[in-house]
C-alpha cells in the first residue's frame, strides 16, 4: 500500500504533448490516457496537502474535471505536470480553508502504515503519533509558497526548476522558500525529532 | 556574515542537494569554516531527516473511482443542456399521463363493470342492437357463459402487455406500469362499446389481441396507432436513470462530442 518516493516521476512525460494534440484533435481516449499517467502524483500531493485519503479521492477528481474544462484553452502547455500541481495545491489549501476541514486526525494507525511499522507499542505508537501531527502541523502553518514548495520537494522531489516552473516564481525564490520552510520546521520540530547526523545532504 | 547570509539562503537548497555542483561546493566551504552556519544547517537537516517520504498509494479500484467520477462529471454539463428541457417536458408529460391513465382507469373498470351487472340481469344494450332477431336475443343471453370468458380474456391479454415497457427501463418500473392500464382501459372503453360485436367475436378478438401483444411490428394498423404513444411515454421517462449509467459507460460515442470541440 505504501510507496518510496525513490524515483523522479515528476518529469514531464514525453508523450504529454502528443496526447494533449490527440485530445485537441478530438480524441477522448488520449485524456483518459493523461489520467491515468498523473493520477498517482496528483493524489499523493492532495494526500500530503490534506492528510486525508478521501478528501484527497476527491481533490484528485477535481483537478482532473478542471483540466478536462482547461485543456482547450490552455495551448501550449510548457509542462502539464506542473500545471497539476499547481492547480492541485491551490485547490487543496483552499479545500483546508473551509470550516470543518481542518479537524482531521492523523491516527496511529495512519502513522503505522506510513511508517511501515508493524510495531505496536501503545506508548511508542503514542509518540509517534503525537510526532506526526506535529510534523503535520509544522508544514500546515508555513506560509503557502514556502508549504508548496516543501511539499513539491518533499513529497514529489521536483527540482528547483521545476517547482520555480509550478509556482510560477524564480529558482532563487524557490531556494529561499525552501531555505525559510527547512528553517521554520527545524524551529517547530525542535524537541520532538531525535539527534543524528546531519552533515550529509538527503 | 555576508557569506553567512548567503549560505543561510541557499541552505535549503543544500540539505536538498539540489545546488548545482559549484555552488554546492562554495557552500560547502563556507560549512567548513563557520561553525555557526554548520550547526544550523546540520539542526535543519536532522528536522528534515525526521518528516516521512513516503505516500500511500491508489488501489486499482480507487483509480477506476476517480477515473469514472471524472468521466461522469465531465459529461454531465453536456447532457443535462442537451436533456434538461426534453426530460423535464417528458416528465411533465409523465405525471399528467399518469392522472390520465388513473382517470381512464377508474372510468373503465367502472364503466366495464357496470354493463356486465346490467347484462347479467337485464341486457337492454344488447337488445336494441339486436332487434332485428328478436328470437335470438334469449339465445344470446343464454350464451353468457360466453360473456364470462371475455372478461377473463381481457386481462389475459392485458397480462403479457406489461413487459416490454418494464423490461427496458427496470429502474422506473412504476412510471413504466402506469401507462399500461391506460393502455388496456381504453381497449376496454372500445370493447365496452362494442360489446355486442365482442360477444359474438370473441374469440377473434382474442387472437387478434394475443398477436398485437406477441409483437407490435404484427400488430394492426389501428391498434398499433392507439399503443405506440403510451408505450413509448413509459419507456423514455424510464430512461434517465439508465441513461446515467450508460453515458458513463458509453465513453466512446463521446467522439462525437469531443470532434465537435
Amino acid at each position: 500500500m505504501m510507496q518510496m518516493n525513490t524515483l523522479k516521476t515528476n518529469r514531464p512525460a514525453p508523450d504529454d504533448k502528443y496526447l494533449i494534440e490527440r485530445f485537441m484533435a478530438g480524441e477522448q481516449g488520449a485524456f483518459d490516457r493523461l489520467m491515468s499517467l498523473h493520477m498517482d502524483r496528483v493524489y499523493r500531493l492532495a494526500w500530503h496537502t490534506l492528510h486525508d485519503h478521501d478528501e484527497a479521492m476527491d481533490a484528485t477528481q477535481e483537478v482532473f474535471i478542471r483540466l478536462h474544462r482547461a485543456l482547450p484553452k490552455l495551448g501550449e502547455v510548457g509542462s502539464l505536470s506542473a500545471w497539476l500541481y499547481r492547480v492541485c495545491l491551490n485547490h487543496c489549501i483552499d479545500r483546508k480553508r473551509r470550516p470543518g476541514n481542518n479537524d482531521v486526525q492523523f491516527t496511529d494507525d495512519d502513522w503505522n502504515a506510513l511508517q511501515g511499522s508493524e510495531r505496536l507499542d501503545p506508548a511508542w505508537s503514542a509518540q509517534q503519533s503525537e510526532l506526526a501531527r506535529v510534523i503535520r502541523t509544522s508544514i500546515d502553518d508555513l506560509p503557502r509558497q514556502q508549504r508548496a514548495t516543501f511539499l513539491l520537494r518533499h513529497y514529489e522531489q521536483l527540482s528547483l526548476d521545476e517547482i520555480a516552473e509550478t509556482l510560477g516564481c524564480s529558482t532563487g525564490a524557490v531556494k529561499c522558500h525552501l531555505s525559510r520552510a527547512t528553517a521554520k520546521l527545524r524551529d517547530r520540530l525542535r524537541g520532538y525529532v531525535g539527534h543524528g547526523k546531519g552533515d550529509e545532504v538527503l | 556574515m555576508n557569506k553567512c547570509s548567503k549560505a543561510r539562503e541557499v541552505m535549503g537548497a543544500y540539505i536538498y542537494g539540489e545546488l548545482p555542483p559549484n555552488e554546492m561546493k562554495k557552500v560547502r566551504a563556507h560549512l567548513d569554516a563557520c561553525p555557526a552556519c554548520h550547526e544550523e544547517m546540520r539542526s535543519q537537516a536532522i528536522a528534515v531527516r525526521q518528516i516521512p517520504t513516503e505516500s500511500p498509494e491508489l488501489a486499482g479500484f480507487e483509480k477506476e473511482r476517480i477515473f469514472w467520477s471524472v468521466q461522469g462529471a465531465i459529461r454531465q454539463p453536456e447532457r443535462g443542456r442537451s436533456m434538461g428541457v426534453f426530460l423535464k417536458a417528458l416528465y411533465g408529460l409523465g405525471a399528467t399521463g399518469a392522472v390520465a391513465s388513473l382517470l381512464v382507469v377508474g372510468i373503465a373498470v367502472g364503466t366495464h363493470r357496470l354493463p356486465q351487472r346490467e347484462q347479467a340481469d337485464v341486457p337492454p344494450e344488447a337488445a336494441p342492437v339486436q332487434q332485428s332477431q328478436p328470437v335470438q336475443r334469449p339465445v344470446v343471453v343464454n350464451e353468457t357463459p360466453a360473456p364470462p370468458p371475455a372478461p377473463v380474456a381481457v386481462p389475459q391479454i392485458a397480462a403479457p402487455a406489461p413487459t416490454p415497457p418494464i423490461a427496458p427501463g427496470a429502474g422506473g418500473v412504476s412510471r413504466a406500469a402506469e401507462p399500461l392500464p391506460d393502455r388496456q382501459g381504453k381497449q376496454n372503453k372500445k370493447r365496452i362499446q362494442s360489446k355486442p360485436q365482442i360477444l359474438q367475436e370473441n374469440g377473434q378478438e382474442v387472437q387478434q389481441n394475443h398477436v398485437e401483444t406477441g409483437s407490435d411490428s404484427q400488430a394492426e394498423p389501428d391498434s398499433s396507432r392507439d399503443a405506440k404513444p403510451e408505450v413509448d411515454i413509459p419507456s423514455a421517462t424510464t430512461a434517465p436513470a439508465p441513461a446515467g449509467m450508460d453515458d458513463v459507460r458509453e465513453t466512446p460515442p463521446s467522439e462525437g462530442e469531443t470532434s465537435s470541440r
